[in-house]
């Protein structure tokens, strides 16, 4: 039974139910708020497309879960409704803005989840809780009636337990959408059907060294480079890469979120549905400020423009390095959690926590977190599988293969230690 | 940092109407400190020489002019279209006064 003393749950669906979602799904007839007091009380009109074809494949909505406002932030702290705890110690964030989906997988609530991920929102809160997640190409699902925040990078995806739980609920949901024409990708077939045919065995791994040096923990560091060496005792071939421009990912995805985050959240006027934008909490205000400056007359140029320029530069980066190898291995987050409010009042140290994993939706890739070990504080630690557009199936072989190896990912929290 | 901050209060007051969003006067102070100290930030990638570097708007690999047949398919009702509307009069949904 869930007491929801980890506030994971914002609205309960049918207690019998095997999937729950991210509050930024739209559900017919539930309460959908984004964990924005703007929808506190907004109930949706129809199903996002990802939710209704999970319905039509039989699994069963238990909850609506909690996550960052309008999925702003790292942590889980920047909910309308009160942060988020983090099963293996309610004292630290399960990470964000998925918040909610991955603390109820770590927490036994129900096996997977829907969550998003524009900057890290799966990636991170799954490493955190020692969950595994999937962020998908940018494209794979579709984002219809799916609360919008940044669109040339937020990707639908799923936490789970292990990789066949995560993979299966991508299974039922994957491909075009009539109702999202980013979802139409000319070569999305033939690209997908070609990487899950792919062995998974000699392969080049690359281990970017930026990934792996200044500001990222030794013990992080050192867990994902032991993950890596198992897998080259499995007759893998470990490649040191490089991509260049990292230390500028975080500068140019806070200016391409945010200036797409101000254009869509400008929909929310309290006319329609919702309540009006006094509403909107500190978070949301700070980008939707941010982003309005960024794209506006006289500013556009010297922020959003640069952004987008040195976005190319990053995809040239990610483009070399596959020449060279099939995959890339790093860590997730540069720390395992940090303790609830250690960030509050400094916004720029919040932002540098999607370092390693913002410029992975600059480029539109999808990325697998996956367990990798456990810090001295018994905290868990995670490690991603990036890979080149439309390679989750082989993202999911090479996942499979390493979970079967270790037993990371069926580590739980022990729930006395809540007290 | 406060004696350059690239944005002041009243840099701040502009764009929150440009954005339409109400801010209360001690809110402003503030934004202009965390939104400056972002601003400074983000000012890293002038490092960088990009005159000849095209931009990226989107990474969809070749979708182009998604076109599909015009079918009259299923939509809202009109009820379902304004159940969530906080003012509706005959059918309709009220908005401010623009005139």
């Amino acid at each position: 039974m869930n007491d929801n003393k980890l506030n994971y749950v914002l609205t309960e669906v049918d207690p019998k139910g095997d999937i729950a979602h991210k509050d930024l799904f739209l559900t017919k007839g539930v309460r959908t708020t984004a964990a924005s007091k703007v929808l506190d009380q907004y109930k949706a009109q129809y199903d996002s497309t990802v939710v209704a074809r999970l319905d039509e494949a039989g699994y069963v909505t238990k909850a609506k879960l909690n996550c960052d406002a309008w999925a702003h932030g790292a942590s889980g702290e920047n909910s309308d409704y009160g942060p988020t705890k983090n099963p293996w110690d309610p004292t630290t964030v399960p990470g964000g803005s998925s918040s909610g989906s991955a603390a109820a997988v770590a927490d036994g609530y129900v096996p997977v989840t829907t969550g998003t991920d524009t900057g890290g929102s799966i990636r991170l809160p799954s490493s955190f809780t020692g969950t595994t997640g999937i962020k998908p190409t940018y494209g794979a699902l579709s984002r219809y009636g799916i609360v919008a925040m940044g669109s040339s990078l937020d990707s639908p995806g799923f936490i789970g337990t292990d990789v066949p739980t995560v993979r299966k609920a991508f299974d039922a949901v994957v491909g075009k959408d009539v109702h999202d024409a980013t979802t139409w990708s000319p070569v999305r077939d033939a690209e997908s059907t070609a990487y899950s045919q792919r062995p998974v065995q000699h392969l080049n791994i690359g281990l970017p060294k930026e990934y792996f040096g200044e500001g990222i923990e030794p013990e992080v560091a050192d867990l994902v480079k032991a993950a890596a060496a198992q897998l080259e005792q499995e007759g893998h071939t470990l490649v040191d890469i490089e991509l260049p421009h990292t230390k500028y990912g975080i500068a140019v995805y806070y200016l391409v979120m945010s200036t797409e985050v101000a254009s869509n959240l400008g929909r929310y006027d309290g006319i329609r549905y919702g309540n009006n934008r006094s509403a909107m909490g500190a978070e949301a205000k700070r980008r939707i400020m941010l982003g309005t400056y960024a794209s506006s007359a006289g500013y556009a140029d010297k922020y959003y423009e640069k952004a987008a320029q040195v976005r190319t530069l990053l995809i040239q980066d990610f483009e070399k390095a596959f020449e060279s190898v099939d995959v890339i291995l790093g860590p997730v987050s540069p720390t395992p959690a940090f303790a609830i409010g250690s960030k509050d009042n400094d916004p720029l140290q919040m932002y540098l926590c999607d370092v390693l994993t913002g410029t992975i939706n600059l480029a539109g890739l999808p990325s697998l977190a996956l367990p990798c070990g456990t810090a001295k504080s018994g905290l868990p630690v995670g490690m991603q599988l990036i890979g080149p557009r439309w390679s989750e199936q082989f993202l999911f072989n090479l996942g499979e293969a390493y979970q079967k190896l270790t037993d990371w990912h069926t580590q739980v929290p022990v729930k006395e230690a809540r007290g | 940092m406060a004696a350059a901050q690239k944005l002041s209060d009243t840099d701040v007051a502009a764009v929150a109407a440009l954005a339409k969003l109400p801010l209360e006067d001690n809110e402003r102070e503030r934004y202009a400190s965390q939104l400056s100290a972002v601003i400074g930030y983000v000012e890293l990638l002038d490092e960088l020489d990009t005159a000849s570097t095209p931009g990226t708007f989107q990474v969809i690999d070749g979708a182009t002019n998604c076109w599909r047949e015009d079918e009259i398919a299923p939509g809202l009702s009109q009820e379902e279209a304004l159940s969530q509307a906080p003012r509706t009069h005959e059918g309709y949904v009220v908005v401010e006064r623009i005139l």
